[in-house]
């Protein structure tokens, strides 16, 4: 059942390939199914070098359709965040609140993203990481910057990874 | 519609329908389930801004003559898995950038645009559940209501949590049901002798907030409205009903602010137990309860709005007739297909 409700479409199945990708290239010895990558990974124009976030087919700035898969920057600042007490899905509805987050990156687009902490106020700066949601599909994980903020993504990771254990979901 | 004004299926030569649980089926497969012929048929699919965008393009065709009489309906039924199915994967965007972030459905966002309203205009729970209170009256005295318990305001703040700050009563409530009106030209309306309202002017504008950087607060109503009361030659000050579009309570604070009934920020500041007072002079709203309290029967909660105002402006409400309204402002808003809804329309219709 998760795998339906959260199952992504073709190309944000390929923003999980491209982020296991670069997570490979920069920590060779990750497991399979368990890593963590520092900063974003999205579509980018050729042409104009507008990001694309959502996926998309094409670029919304200059309409081609050259757009390749990135790497990008790990900067972004709060917009404003929410704690989920109801969910549609049944593993993250047993296992919340969980902290959700909108996040204005640094190259534009606002993307939505788990938060390492519920304490983290509008305004402030964040660190974006990408690690396998309940099903192994790449998620982002927003916390807080400075010292320990690799500890505190992979906190969010381990409690999706355990969440999905429970439910034998991925 | 067709029995409340006599008129035979073969007087009905257009259709246009607004539906998300119509699927496989359109509105050219209704054709044959109501086993009519049609000249011009049509279907919206833009969520709460259906029923006023519905109203401009039936109006449109009519006065092309494309089309005599022209039913609008929106309608859906309601079945829980394939509504948070439904929910979970409304657009490719939803589905990539916004459910896998805990399938909050668009609680989430309308939970981080109601806090950010709040922050913004120093807005406090207990000012929005006013809102959610005065919508329940109104509730409380139409027929058709799913929810007619008074709301108190302690029941309203120790709602259980949905998605932080929105609550149990911040939320619609989903159902089944359909609404529907007749449009036909005014020459057509007085030949079959029926009760009629007239629509004086509408607008819409879609991905208004494109170059609205953050939350916007914004989302298109403020692009057109001062055209839109030029063109019905109505001031805001001489409105007597508004029928906003209220899947969460912040929309409908919003618009009464973007429809200039009163300052940005300020709508919940003129809500009280006697109502909605901006600027000494009460304008009703949400008369039938709207979706936070008579239920909100997906598409056709778009088109809920319009089939009040009409209503009222024919004395024909269901309950909570109010009297002497002359005019009314629908406005409709809909269609999130990431972090925003983009879909902004409204009409102003006046009693003959």
């Amino acid at each position: 059942m998760n795998e339906i409700q959260l199952s992504r479409t073709l190309l944000g199945k390929m923003a999980t390939y491209w982020a296991r990708k670069f997570s490979k290239a920069s920590n060779a010895s990750q497991a399979n199914d368990s890593w963590l990558l520092e900063g974003v990974v999205w579509q980018c124009c050729e042409q104009c070098d507008t990001v694309v976030y959502p996926t998309g087919a094409l670029c919304p700035n200059c309409l081609s359709e050259d757009i390749s898969w990135q790497r990008d920057s790990s900067r972004g600042e709060v917009l404003g965040s929410c704690a989920l007490h109801v969910s549609a899905n049944e593993t993250y509805h047993s296992q919340g609140p969980w902290a959700v987050g909108l996040i204005a990156h640094e190259k534009g687009p606002n993307l939505y993203t788990f938060m390492g902490d519920n304490t983290v106020k509008n305004g402030a700066e964040v660190v974006l990481f990408l690690a396998p949601d309940i099903i192994g599909q790449a998620v982002f994980i927003a916390v807080k910057s400075g010292p320990g903020k690799r500890k505190r993504a992979e906190h969010i990771a381990q409690k999706m990874a355990a969440a999905s254990e429970r439910f034998g979901s991925r | 519609m067709l029995n409340k004004a006599s008129l035979e299926k073969v007087s009905c030569d257009g259709l246009l329908v607004s539906s998300f649980s119509l699927a496989p089926d359109t509105v050219a497969s209704l054709a044959e389930t109501f086993d009519m012929a049609f000249n011009w048929i049509e279907q919206v699919p833009l969520g709460g801004a259906s029923g006023v965008v519905g109203l401009r393009r039936a109006a449109r065709a009519i006065e092309c003559g494309d089309a005599d009489v022209i039913a609008c309906i929106g309608g859906d039924t309601y079945i829980p898995s394939q509504f948070s199915a439904l929910l979970g994967r409304f657009t490719n965007a939803t589905i990539d950038g916004v459910t896998p972030y805990g399938s909050g459905g668009a609680n989430l966002q309308f939970a981080m645009l109601t806090q950010h309203y709040m922050d913004t205009y120093q807005v406090t729970r207990e000012d929005i559940g006013r809102l959610c209170i005065l919508q329940r009256e109104n509730a409380m005295l139409y027929q058709q209501s799913l929810l007619s318990k008074s709301l108190t305001i302690d029941a309203y703040l120790n709602a259980r949590p949905i998605a932080d700050p929105l609550a149990l009563f911040d939320c619609v409530m989903p159902c089944a049901g359909a609404e529907g009106v007749l449009v036909m030209s005014e020459e057509k309306a007085i030949e079959l002798a029926l009760p009629y309202a007239l629509l004086c002017a509408s607008a819409e504008r879609h991905n208004a907030s494109r170059e609205l950087s953050g939350i916007p607060l914004t989302f298109g109503w403020d692009s057109f409205i001062d055209e839109l009361y030029l063109a019905a030659q109505i001031d805001p000050t001489e409105i007597d009903l508004a029928q906003v579009y209220d899947d969460y309570p912040v929309m409908a604070l919003i618009q009464l602010e973007e429809l200039k009934l009163c300052n940005a920020g300020e709508a919940t500041r003129h809500i009280s137990s006697n109502g909605f007072v901006p600027a000494k002079r009460k304008i009703h709203i949400n008369t039938s309860g709207g979706q936070l309290s008579s239920g909100q029967a997906g598409f056709a909660g778009g088109f809920m709005g319009l089939t009040e105002a009409v209503r009222q402006l024919t004395d024909a409400a269901l309950g909570n007739q109010i009297s002497d309204v002359k005019n009314a402002i629908v406005s409709g808003f809909g269609m999130i297909n990431y972090d925003r809804g983009l879909c902004t329309a409204a009409a102003i219709i006046k009693r003959l």
